[in-house]
């Protein structure tokens, strides 16, 4: 089935983007190199701040960042957003912009994460590992099957043997954060690195390494993209050291 | 004999330009419609329409649609009342209040209500305590998000209706006798009908479609909390065949009703 | 049993204080210029207007009293109100609407229809057109509805506002004749609002000239004709009219003295029937005979006879029957000679009102 043309649609929301960007108005006629970058949710915080010393080592060029949740990444990609870099939270993820689009080089890993238990400050239900989660005083909510961390999260469960009885399927690590900050559920399973931006309000409970789940996170530049250079010198730049230290402050693993 | 006059003269009074416009206005509702229909997997239609997932999403969504609809009729029409005919001062508070939730992002409402009515809340925690129901992630929780998104389009339209009556027949039922409650029953409320059944249409269709509150304040499980928007929010990371499908059926469903309806509803057209 | 009314009441530019009496049987019509306060007088009474002073009673109950701050709701006074524009409920059948009061107090369904149905036959509304809604009927229709609603609960008193003014010509005729005949038959004290001379003789016992919120003049027709108080009830019942101030007994109209043994002081209204005016070519004479010149401004031709508009510092209108024109040069712009017949000139103390007082008495 022929695809009605979308790339209309990315042209205006690039204008759109490039009008509200102060920055560049105010560097005048220095033209900037920009590459479109989507990154999985989970990557926000990371990626904002690999993009900042990745413009400060390349003056001319300019990281345009869009987080969503890879699954609504993958569908934006495959309706034709005009993507130089994508980085996935998953492989499966990663394969079906491989099938669907037009990629330049392969799919590299550059970072993993691994799944905690996290609960409310101070551990009131004392949770001690993935076995507590099935106890019936217990509310737990985990991201829905068909986001990453909620397939990471059943992928341990099963290892574990644990049956759990999910409140929710909630369409982001963020959401499930969010109801444990609130009080509403009592325990959930996040990635490492959610918990690290949250520690503030909420403590960790490790799950046995036995039964942990690594998620893997693959990078790649896209055909789609108009600025092939800048995606490629990018995806350099977030497998070198300096991007690999970065990553690490972020809780992140090397691969 | 002049097609073109005659035309011209069945369109009234309306200026052309005006015309261009509300085509455009028409054209931009129906596209969007049109690309659903286009991309929509017709061969595989039925076949995914007819899934375990999608029926229970559906019948999921009218329940608590209805529900909430009937909601805010049984506390939206006192509301609208007080609003339009009371001598309160505290009216005018009221009437920003009342309209805040059509201002404020689904999402941001639904947290708010987590604060209210959640396990925590101002309200949900003595609840939870003293007799061990809690809200969020229960279908009374589905129902009660959907209520409070729709039921500020349900008051505004009936206090519409009510300011715009004529106060006198409330004062010449008065004569002959009758209560201020059956003024409100049999003179009121029958004229105000027209505005009842917009009031109640209205939040119907905002809470079939309502999505942001929902996900937040109940969640999002199969079979017990995940309406129709939420099981098209989960397919479209899934499997968008079905997430078109799902959008199809609810507007088509949507669509049957408004249809059903049109005499007792628009009564002029 | 009688109604005692006696109303103070803002509401906004009208300030309303008027106070008269409605004896059981009588029908008092309410006279006066729009905006004079007759139907806030009737809205109070049925008590959809609250007074700011003043007290109401019915055959000695007091339905409101402003210093007291007592008052019984609409709904307890047994008031049959016939409104403007009849108000019937558009959503409600015809016989509905007229079993309304009964059902409101209380009767039972089926007997509240059978008295409605007899009502509305009383009327004259077919039963063909019970189940009608009211937005179905023609203006004399709805009207008779209206008093049919308004009566069917046999309500104490009968408040009428503007009951013929939604009526065309041909209908009104009837109508005021079975209103009439409607009225007479209901025992209790009955107030009409009414706008239109012909309509307050037709149906009522005594009239009551509202203006600008105050009770100006009460009495029958005759009352009025003989001794009008404000230039507004002279116009109305078709008198012509001056202000005036009698000093001393002596009375002067444009300067000059008209009477001399006035019996009443002060301010007065001056009142002459167009009837009492004559036109001559020549000065006319005579001992009861105030005359002077003015310049012709108008002609009407009637039925009567002939209606000439005179200008000059006494502008009036005489009519003159088919004789009386016979000679004259009733063209406008000619002048003539303008007589009075003394002993037709009518003096009554003017009733001065809050406003327009003080320049009237500048224009004399």
């Amino acid at each position: 089935m022929k695809r009605p043309p979308s790339y209309l649609l990315w042209f205006v929301l690039a204008a759109v983007s490039a009008c509200s960007d102060g920055e560049r108005e105010r560097r005048g006629l220095l033209e900037r190199q920009s590459v479109l970058v989507f990154a999985a949710a989970s990557l926000t915080a990371c990626f904002q701040a690999l993009a900042k010393d990745f413009e400060a080592l390349h003056p001319d060029s300019k990281i345009d960042l869009h987080f969503a949740g890879t699954p609504q990444l993958v569908l934006q990609v495959r309706e034709g957003a005009p993507v130089d870099v994508f980085a996935s939270a998953d492989e499966a993820n990663m394969r079906r912009v491989i099938e669907n689009a037009k990629v330049v080089g392969r799919a590299s890993v550059f970072a993993r994460n691994r799944l905690t238990i996290v609960v409310a400050k101070g551990n009131p239900k004392a949770v001690r590992g993935l076995a507590d989660l099935a106890r019936a005083d217990l509310r737990v909510v985990l991201c829905g099957p068909e986001v990453p961390a909620g397939r990471y999260a059943r992928q341990a469960l099963e290892k574990a043997g644990v049956v759990v009885r999910s409140l929710s399927d909630e369409p982001s690590v963020q959401a499930v954060v969010n109801k444990l900050r609130l009080g509403e559920v009592d325990a959930g399973l996040v990635y490492v690195t959610d918990w690290a931006s949250a520690q503030e309000d909420l403590d960790a409970v490790a799950v046995a390494g036995e039964h942990n789940v690594t998620a893997a996170y693959p990078i790649v530049s896209l055909g789609a993209g108009e600025n092939r250079t800048g995606a490629a010198l990018f995806v350099d730049f977030v497998l070198s050291s300096a991007g690999q230290a970065l990553l690490q402050r972020y809780g992140f693993s090397s691969p | 004999m002049n097609p073109p006059r005659r035309q011209l003269r069945r369109h009234g009074s309306l200026p052309v330009p005006l015309l261009g416009l509300a085509f455009v206005a028409a054209a931009f509702f129906l596209l969007p419609l049109v690309g659903l229909v286009w991309r929509a997997p017709w061969s595989r239609f039925i076949d995914l329409v007819t899934g375990h997932d999608v029926r229970s999403a559906l019948s999921l969504s009218l329940q608590c649609s209805l529900a909430a609809t009937l909601l805010s009729l049984l506390f939206g029409l006192p509301l609208a009342a007080w609003l339009a005919l009371g001598q309160s001062r505290l009216r005018t508070s009221l009437r920003v209040l009342v309209t805040l939730p059509m201002v404020l992002p689904p999402v941001v409402g639904g947290v708010a209500m987590l604060l209210a009515y959640g396990r925590n809340g101002i309200v949900g925690a003595p609840v939870d305590h003293w007799f061990g129901v809690a809200l969020p992630f229960t279908r009374a929780g589905v129902i009660l998000a959907e209520t409070f998104v729709a039921m500020p389009f349900f008051v505004l339209t009936v206090e519409g209706g009510l300011r715009s009556l004529d106060a006198r027949y409330g004062g010449a039922a008065a004569t002959l006798g009758a209560s201020p409650w059956r003024v409100f029953r049999t003179v009121t409320l029958p004229m105000i009908a027209p505005s009842l059944k917009a009031g109640l249409l209205v939040a119907w269709a905002r809470a079939l479609g309502e999505f942001g509150a929902t996900i937040t304040f109940a969640g999002n499980l199969a079979g017990e909390t995940r309406t129709m928007p939420l099981a098209v929010y989960v397919a479209l990371e899934t499997s968008p065949d079905l997430a078109i499908v799902s959008s199809l059926l609810l507007v088509v469903i949507a669509a049957c009703v408004l249809f059903l309806l049109r005499k007792q509803w628009f009564p002029s057209s | 049993m009688s109604l005692d009314v006696d109303i103070r009441l803002t509401r906004g530019e009208l300030v309303l204080d008027a106070r008269f009496q409605v004896a059981a049987n009588e029908t008092v019509a309410l006279l006066g210029p729009n905006g004079a306060g007759k139907t806030s007088c009737l809205l109070a009474i049925a008590g959809l207007l609250a007074l700011d002073g003043g007290r109401i009673s019915l055959s000695g109950r007091v339905l409101e009293d402003a210093s007291s701050g007592f008052f019984v709701s609409p709904s307890a006074r047994h008031a049959g109100v016939v409104f403007q524009d009849h108000l019937l409920f558009p959503r409600l059948t015809v016989i509905e609407n007229v079993a309304y009061g009964m059902r409101s107090r209380g009767r039972p369904r089926r007997e509240s229809l059978e008295l409605a149905a007899s009502w509305l036959e009383r009327v004259g509304i077919k039963a063909a057109q019970h189940r009608s809604l009211p937005s179905e009927l023609s203006g004399g229709q709805a009207q008779r509805v209206a008093l049919a609603r308004a009566l069917a609960p046999a309500p104490l008193m009968a408040l009428l506002d503007e009951p013929l003014a939604a009526v065309d010509a041909s209908a009104r005729v009837d109508l005021r004749r079975e209103l009439r005949a409607h009225l007479a038959s209901f025992d209790g004290p009955r107030v009409l609002v009414v706008h239109d001379l012909a309509d307050a003789l037709a149906l009522s016992d005594r009239i009551v000239v509202l203006e600008e919120g105050r009770v100006v003049q009460s009495g029958s027709i005759d009352d009025l004709l003989r001794a009008p108080r404000t230039r507004y009830v002279a116009d109305l019942v078709g008198l012509n009219s001056f202000e005036a101030v009698v000093v001393n007994g002596v009375l002067r109209l444009a300067g000059e003295v008209l009477m001399h043994e006035c019996e009443v002081e002060g301010e007065v209204l001056v009142a002459v029937h167009p009837r009492a005016v004559a036109l001559s070519e020549v000065e006319p004479r005579g001992p009861d005979i105030h005359a002077w010149r003015a310049p012709i401004l108008g002609v009407e031709t009637a039925l009567e006879g002939t209606r000439v508009q005179v200008g000059g510092s006494l502008p009036l209108v005489a009519e003159l029957s088919r004789d009386g024109t016979r000679g004259l040069d009733l063209r406008p712009g000619q002048a003539c000679w303008v007589a009075i017949d003394k002993t037709a000139v009518r003096v009554a103390p003017r009733r001065a009102l809050t406003r327009g007082t003080r320049e009237d008495r500048e224009h004399l």
